[in-house]
């Protein structure tokens, strides 16, 4: 028997049982029918009974034991005949030849059925062997995947039913939270409807989906995946399940849109001092004109007050140009030690007289610490900010707080107001984006860039039970650093 | 706001000579209202909107006293160093947008008018300009 038959479970021959004893049955069996055969003088049919030890043979040994049993059964009939009584009768000697006919015909049979058998085996051997070695390739590359890749497996609805360790780490869920739910779980409403569409339209059809797309973790935190979606399909086309391979790619997404905002900066803040120079210099004119005019005008004249209205405006316009000019083109920050203190004392006072009377009690922080930040640039962030908490519409008094931490510094300014829509929570901070009747939608948008300028940032949240807090962070200077270290 | 035109302030007259103003700038409002409000503080004024009609106030004479001149003149540093070859010893001041605190940095050291200015503002700067008393940072 070939050895990778022995202990081959159930496709086993059930020959390899004990063969030597059936070798020996065989033997016996040949031996017995020899003996039947010479002591018999009528027994004229015995040598048939030489198939019995073939059909052992059967159950034992190589194909060519049958064959090689036959002979030697042929062997014994010839010596059989030669050594039986005399007086056996002509008829029986006769039938001797077709004993053996049947004999062999039998050991053929056997030989045939043996070799058949053989040849299975060996092919399911083969073919075992390759499946094995197909297996420990598949697992081997399902490790190497696992390592490498966030792999998720759908059924052709969508649900989940397969996630990797990486999934549930880079979403933040456990895997029971997300096997039968469908990828909505994970969705951030960052891609429009056509573009799902589109994706869902392209893998029903069979095809492979790649792309980029960005998901929303358990804790709210947004990351970028570039992702290929593979449809398995049963054997009517139809897709029957869908693995979906993703790598994390939002470091490369946020250096990406750091370099476009760089870019588009750079470029608004070279239209915005083209442009601002444009409207200044014929505004420097314009106002120098208007001035003499009016000097020119008697001191109770209606026109006066006219001109003084006109001269406002281009003052206001001004302003607005000024502030185009702060966001796209801010100058470069002077970063010193900071007393948060002092500032915010200074900045209070200011946003209690710009804000006038009616307008919410605003609470000085308890608590100070020493930031490095540019001194002009943290002012205007915090008067902005304190202005728009004065804003919200309410007269529920507006909190400072001074947190110092480790190596950060931040800053809370809590109003009760009517807070922000989260809609427009990712949009707040976008240049020309306001929800005012009147501004030009910078605000925000110079103080996020004034931070970032600082090493700084800035994020509005919402306030447990009810209005917003602005928090602010900044780097300490680091003497107070290495104090509270 | 204004002055309306009046005799001349004392700082304003040398030896009984008003000193003299050079406004150069190519925005015939600019250069209007500045030549008229330095003329009601008691200023000579000339003006030019371009480097040659500047280059040849500064050498005519009187000498200027006191030059206003744009920052986006074509040319501008050439155009400066021949004014004040031109005019040795008058006090330069500079009208800028301050669009572009890099390109109006070269001028450190120079007094720089933010456009659009207050016309008394100006006024004040120029006759301190001309006293000879450097202007506080602005």
């Amino acid at each position: 028997m070939p050895q990778h038959q022995r202990g081959g479970g159930s496709y086993a021959p059930p020959a390899d049982r004990d063969p030597v004893w059936v070798r020996l049955g065989a033997l016996a069996a040949a031996a017995g029918v020899f003996w039947a055969d010479t002591a018999t003088p009528l027994g004229v049919a015995v040598p048939v009974l030489y198939v019995v030890p073939v059909l052992l043979f059967m159950r034992a040994g190589r194909f060519w034991e049958p064959i090689l049993a036959a002979a030697v059964a042929t062997l014994l009939i010839a010596v059989g005949m030669h050594l039986s009584p005399s007086g056996e009768l002509a008829l029986a000697k006769a039938n001797r030849p077709l004993e053996a006919l049947a004999i062999w015909l039998t050991a053929g049979l056997v030989a045939q059925y043996r070799r058949t058998l053989e040849r299975w085996a060996e092919q399911f051997a083969a073919d075992r062997a390759a499946r094995d070695h197909s297996m420990r390739r598949l697992e081997e590359i399902r490790q190497a995947l696992d390592q490498a890749a966030i792999v998720a497996t759908t059924d052709q609805r969508g649900i989940i039913t397969y996630v990797n360790d990486k999934f549930c780490e880079i979403s933040g869920y456990a895997r029971e939270e997300l096997l039968g739910q469908d990828h909505r779980i994970i969705n951030s409403g960052y891609h429009s409807k056509e573009f799902i569409r589109e994706l869902w339209r392209t893998i029903a059809q069979g095809r492979i989906w790649r792309g980029e797309i960005r998901n929303r973790a358990k804790d709210g935190h947004y990351y970028w995946v570039d992702t290929t979606i593979v449809p398995f399909l049963d054997p009517a086309g139809k897709p029957r399940q869908y693995l979906a391979i993703r790598s994390d790619i939002t470091q490369r997404k946020a250096a990406e849109a750091k370099l476009v905002e760089q870019s588009s900066l750079a470029q608004l803040g070279q239209l915005a001092a083209v442009v601002a120079h444009e409207v200044r210099n014929p505004l420097a004119g314009v106002r120098g004109t208007l001035q003499i005019l009016r000097s020119r005008l008697d001191t109770g004249s209606q026109d006066r007050g006219m001109m003084d209205a006109m001269i406002a405006r281009i003052d206001v316009l001004n302003t607005k140009v000024e502030d185009i000019l702060r966001f796209a083109r801010p100058r470069a920050p002077v970063p010193e030690a900071i007393d948060l203190r002092a500032v915010l004392g200074d900045v209070v006072h200011s946003a209690r007289a710009s804000a006038g009377p009616g307008s919410p009690e605003i609470v000085p922080p308890a608590t100070s610490a020493t930031v490095r930040a540019d001194r002009e640039m943290l002012r205007d962030v915090l008067l902005n900010l304190l202005l728009n908490a004065c804003q919200s519409g309410t007269i529920a008094p507006v909190e400072v707080t001074v947190t110092p931490g480790a190596h950060v510094c931040r800053i809370e300014i809590s109003d009760r107001g009517a807070g922000i829509p989260p809609e427009n929570a990712e949009r707040i901070f976008e240049a020309f984006y306001t929800t005012k009747k009147s501004g030009t939608g910078l605000g925000l948008a110079i103080v996020r860039r004034l931070m970032t300028l600082q090493d700084g940032t800035v994020a509005l949240v919402p306030r447990a039970g009810g209005g917003t807090i602005a928090r602010i962070e900044l780097p300490l200077a680091k003497e107070a650093t290495a104090v509270a270290s | 706001m204004i002055p309306a035109p009046q005799p001349a302030k004392t700082p304003v007259a040398r030896e009984g000579i008003p000193r003299r103003v050079l406004v150069i700038d190519d925005e015939p409002l600019i250069r209007w209202a500045l030549s008229v409000g330095l003329a009601g503080a008691g200023f000579d004024t000339v003006t030019a909107s371009g480097g040659a009609d500047a280059r040849a106030a500064a050498a005519a004479w009187p000498r200027p006293d006191v030059i206003l001149l744009d920052v986006h003149q074509a040319d501008c540093s050439q155009l400066l160093a021949d004014l004040r070859r031109a005019a040795p010893g008058c006090r330069v001041l500079m009208l800028g947008t301050c669009c572009d605190p890099a390109a109006e940095a070269r001028w450190q050291g120079i007094e720089i008018i933010a456009k659009p200015f207050d016309l008394p503002d100006v006024i004040e700067r120029v006759q301190r300009a001309a006293n000879g008393i450097a202007a506080s940072p602005a």
